[in-house]
């Protein structure tokens, strides 16, 4: 009953801090403290739920000689904020000799509630998604360089935060969101479909606009990373390799050069453009749309781009000259070219402002960690950042991330006010480069 | 002759003075550079105009230039917590004109340095060691001057300035000369002094065969041009030196001196007062001498365009030298694309044990042993230990590494370790992130001291792979079981640089299939860091990789 009680308290201060960020979004005057005091709330009331109902939570805690009840909120940032690598803390043999009983039980240390059923005929990687999707509960993964996955899992309500609240960032640029995303054609710049991070925000648009137009049309399967990454095994491994250099080595002009013909075809049309891309492929397809001619996209299209440049980095250009490429491309500049940053163990996304700075809206906590990972007080630091996120509800949401930022605080000329990632955001130095442009294998020992 | 504390006296050099500045010289082509006066203002100013133009805190700016010298700061260390203090120590080196570092004059270094009999050689290095030697108590007050900011323990530091005389040894540069560059049972000093017949006969070319006119004999003929001659020659040498053992840049300055190069070694932050000990030995033992006056003993921030872009250029040297991590030896091949590079790169090593080891207690010799190879320098050098693989069930594998972790706490004991910031939080994000669900025993350190309370070392016992990139290189052992050694095998490759196995007839039983793998050297557990004449190096006879192979 205790129990429930804390978790309705919690779902009333999701929707607090949304009203509160519905103000924000627009710019107008919002309540700071109060988000703060909310925020507060929220996490202290999931640090009983996490204490209570999430093993690897609840042996952090006691391991710092910390109990159910805390009510400073500087022992959740001293002491009980996981690194975000605690959604990859699985022994990798057991996805490569396909233990997948063994793999639900490690999921379990990570979650809020138990996993019955019986996992040990699950054949892939794939399949126990799938199986774990049946028990309503989504996985999201990312991979890093390494090859090893993150496997964040999702209840409804989590998800559903996720979704709400991303919508709800992107407010300003396509207002409301579900109804007027299902007005354009997408050109997605990424695979048919996965369950990587990225790829899972790709699956969302896709399914919601009247046309859906990806780069690479095949599967990115969930462990194509660890395929590529220790090779093959068995002639399904195989054949997915030779499939996957045919599509981004052999074809590789030749699905730029399709994109090309899907958007001049939506142009033609008069249908609003929905571009989603990396900077990668983004550079290489504006490249291509310059030389041939620029494709001017219909008024009220946007591109939403990010993810930094991952493995590419030898092909990496300043931003100003990105844009200016994407300019010259499509004719897209201004409010309608948007930068977002986000990653899969966090609910909400972050777009950038015309004075490059990444606003984080109300709600969540940042913080600013030194190298020794100990918490930095308030805003105006450099070093790593770490969120209390109130919307994770089934997994452990105080995390530490494995990115470098300048953390900043005020009113910002653009007309938010409040906390904002200021500047490029690094990579923590000999942390692996993430996301699923990552195929650069690294040393095993 | 001079001594070293004379030219010390004199410049007023390697002594710590008002507001903790060290004045360090350099050696240019056999000439001393001090630096110029420098006070506190100058250096304050410069600094935080960095600062706030890299918009870094001041721990991690660590040089500043100013338009007649280069200052480094570093930070002081507390010896007893072996935590960074809020104090600095600064270095105030002479400004550097990177093009007269460049040695083009070819015909004079043939006739006065390649040409040098190589027992002259052999007399400077002995001059150079005898300097050193004759100089305790500066030694000691070194000692003492690179404690406060030395990151290594104590126990490392009382070694690093008594052995620079072993380590210029010319008994020992002979030997190793000799046996590197031998061949055709000659010893290698003769290929570096002069022409060595090699053949008697050599097999005329295709083209002088299929010439469509006669040869004719001539007056300038040589008698018997069937001889086939070879020579060492010698070459001008750009060693980038790395700090992670402090023997480093001495090894890399006898190596260059032995093999008669035209030679700039450049100094590593936080290792310069070895170099520039040796730059004093050679101006106060043999200013003279052809060996001095081609040696540069200098310092400049890895990466600088304004020096680099000259060294780097085409024919400035003929081999450039690198040490040191992956990123810094990737910058130097993309940029030195007209030199030959001899890249000694970032390696680990592993130690493996065999079941034996637990037939009596053995194990617990094994894990003895098996800290002996993982502190070689502090798990700093790239022969150290960093991965162990242990024959055995899990009660035997924990037991080994419970073994370990008191092996370690010795250490710990005797040479108190220092652990970064960065270490620290590397420790803390494993523990909270990828390894949560490892078996860890951490030695602790300062404990009860809330300030500096942390690990000091660390067995973590690992299910499954560990990805290199997260290990600390500072006294953290990854162990991991495995049912057979052999499946540790495709763990090998390039980046080993060693593996040490216990029991010595596992080691024969598998040397082969190790080394086959691209590892560089097995040895008997506990012996990581021995050393001998000739032994290989990275899998190069490096002295024969930084002559000029050249037949005649």
């Amino acid at each position: 009953m205790e129990e429930d009680k804390e978790l309705r308290r919690v779902l009333e201060i999701h929707d607090a801090l949304r009203e509160v960020t519905q103000l924000w979004v627009q710019s107008e005057d919002w309540e700071e403290e109060r988000a703060q005091r909310l925020r507060e709330e929220a996490v202290l009331l999931n640090h009983k739920r996490y204490f209570r109902s999430i093993p690897a939570y609840r042996a952090l805690a006691e391991d710092a000689g910390i109990g159910e009840e805390v009510a400073d909120m500087e022992v959740i940032k001293t002491d009980l904020m996981f690194a975000t690598d605690v959604f990859k803390s699985y022994d990798p043999a057991l996805i490569d000799n396909a233990e997948w009983q063994q793999m639900t039980l490690w999921l379990r240390t990570v979650l809020n509630r138990d996993l019955p059923g019986d996992y040990s005929k699950v054949k892939s990687l794939e399949e126990w998604i799938e199986k774990l999707t049946e028990a309503e509960l989504n996985i999201m993964t990312s991979s890093g360089t390494s090859g090893q996955y993150s496997f964040v899992p999702r209840d409804h309500l989590t998800r559903m935060a996720l979704m709400t609240n991303s919508a709800l960032v992107f407010q300003p640029v396509f207002g409301k969101v579900l109804e007027n995303i299902s007005e354009y054609d997408a050109a997605i710049m990424n695979f048919r479909g996965g369950s990587a991070g990225v790829q899972a925000a790709s699956n969302s648009i896709a399914n919601i606009v009247q046309n859906a137009y990806c780069l690479y049309d095949m599967h990115m399967p969930a462990d194509a990373v660890r395929i590529l990454q220790r090779g093959p095994r068995n002639d399904e491994e195989r054949k997915f390799i030779q499939e996957f250099e045919r599509v981004m080595t052999t074809e590789k002009d030749l699905r730029y050069e399709v994109m090309l013909d899907h958007i001049r075809e939506s142009v033609k049309n008069g249908q609003k453009i929905l571009m989603q891309s990396a900077c990668y492929q983004l550079k290489e397809l504006c490249t291509k749309a310059v030389q041939q001619g620029s494709v001017i996209f219909p008024q009220g299209s946007v591109l939403l781009f990010g993810g930094g440049w991952k493995t590419f980095e030898g092909e990496k250009m300043g931003k100003a000259e990105l844009l200016g490429l994407v300019d010259a491309a499509f004719g897209l500049k201004g409010d309608r070219v948007v930068e977002g940053y986000s990653m899969i163990e966090m609910n909400t996304m972050m777009t950038c402002c015309s004075e490059a700075r990444f606003h984080i809206p109300p709600l969540m906590e940042p913080i600013v960690f030194d190298e020794d990972l100990m918490p930095k007080p308030g805003a105006g630091h450099t070093g790593i950042f770490g969120f209390l996120d109130p919307f994770a509800l089934s997994y452990p949401g105080f995390l530490i991330s494995g990115d470098q930022i300048d953390l900043w605080h005020g009113e910002c000329p653009c007309g938010r006010k409040g906390y904002a990632i200021d500047g490029e955001i690094q990579r923590v130095p000999g942390k692996e480069v993430k996301g699923c442009g990552g195929i650069m294998a690294s040393v095993k020992a | 002759m001079t001594t070293i504390e004379e030219l010390c006296r004199e410049h007023d050099l390697l002594t710590l003075g008002k507001d903790n500045i060290v004045r360090v010289p350099f050696l240019v082509k056999g000439t001393l550079r001090v630096p110029p006066a420098v006070g506190m203002e100058r250096i304050r100013e410069a600094f935080s105009a960095k600062e706030k133009a890299t918009g870094k805190p001041a721990i991690a700016v660590s040089t500043a230039r100013l338009e007649d010298a280069q200052v480094l700061r570093e930070p002081v260390l507390d010896r007893k917590t072996m935590r960074w203090t809020d104090e600095f120590v600064y270095q105030v080196l002479p400004a550097l004109d990177p093009k007269e570092l460049i040695e083009r004059d070819l015909d004079r270094v043939v006739s006065e340095l390649y040409n040098l009999p190589f027992e002259e050689v052999l007399d400077f290095l002995g001059k150079v060691s005898s300097a050193l030697s004759a100089c305790p108590e500066l030694l000691k007050e070194l000692e003492g001057l690179y404690r406060r900011t030395a990151t290594v323990a104590d126990l490392y530091i009382d070694y690093s300035f008594t052995s620079l005389g072993y380590l210029l040894n010319p008994e020992a540069a002979r030997e190793k000369v000799d046996s590197e560059l031998a061949s055709f049972e000659v010893q290698g000093s003769r290929f570096l002094d002069t022409w060595v017949k090699v053949s008697d006969t050599t097999v005329g070319g295709l083209s002088q065969e299929l010439s469509p006119t006669k040869a004719k004999e001539t007056s300038g003929d040589y008698k018997s041009p069937e001889k086939m001659y070879l020579r060492a020659m010698p070459t001008r040498q750009l060693h980038l030196t790395a700090g992670n053992a402090p023997a480093i840049p001495i090894i890399s300055t006898c190596r260059a001196i032995s093999l008669k190069s035209a030679a700039v070694i450049k100094s590593p932050y936080g290792a310069t007062l070895g170099g520039a000990l040796v730059s004093l030995a050679a101006c106060a033992a043999a200013p003279d001498h052809p060996s001095a006056r081609n040696l540069s003993i200098v310092y400049w921030p890895g990466g600088d365009e304004r020096v680099e872009g000259v060294l780097f250029g085409p024919d400035a040297f003929d081999r450039i030298v690198v040490w040191g991590a992956p990123d810094a030896v990737a910058s130097v091949k993309s940029r030195a694309t007209f030199t030959k590079l001899v890249t000694l790169n970032p390696r680990y090593g592993m130690s493996w044990v065999g079941r034996e080891a637990f037939d009596n207690d053995d194990f617990k010799e094994a894990a003895r042993r098996g800290a002996v190879d993982t502190m070689i320098w502090n798990q700093k050098a790239c022969i150290a230990s960093f991965v162990h693989y242990v024959e055995g069930d899990e009660n035997q594998v924990t037991a080994y590494a419970q073994a370990l972790q008191k092996e370690l706490a010795e250490w710990d004991r005797i040479a108190p370790n220092f652990l970064d910031p960065a270490a620290q939080g590397q420790i803390r994000r494993l523990r909270r992130g990828k390894l949560l669900n490892a078996q860890w025993m951490a030695n602790k350190q300062n404990e009860g001291d809330k300030r500096n309370e942390g690990i000091s070392s660390v067995v973590i016992v690992v299910k499954g792979e560990f990805d290199m990139m997260d290990h600390t290189l500072s006294r953290m052992v990854i162990v991991r079981r495995v049912s057979r050694l052999e499946d540790a095998l495709p763990f090998l490759n390039h980046s080993v640089s060693t593996v040490g196995v216990f029991p010595e007839s596992r080691r024969m039983e598998l040397c082969d299939r190790i080394l086959a793998r691209g590892v560089s050297t097995t040895y008997p557990l506990g012996m990581g860091d021995r050393m001998s004449t000739g032994m290989a190096h990275d899998g190069m006879k490096v002295y024969s990789e930084l002559v000029d192979w050249k037949n005649r």
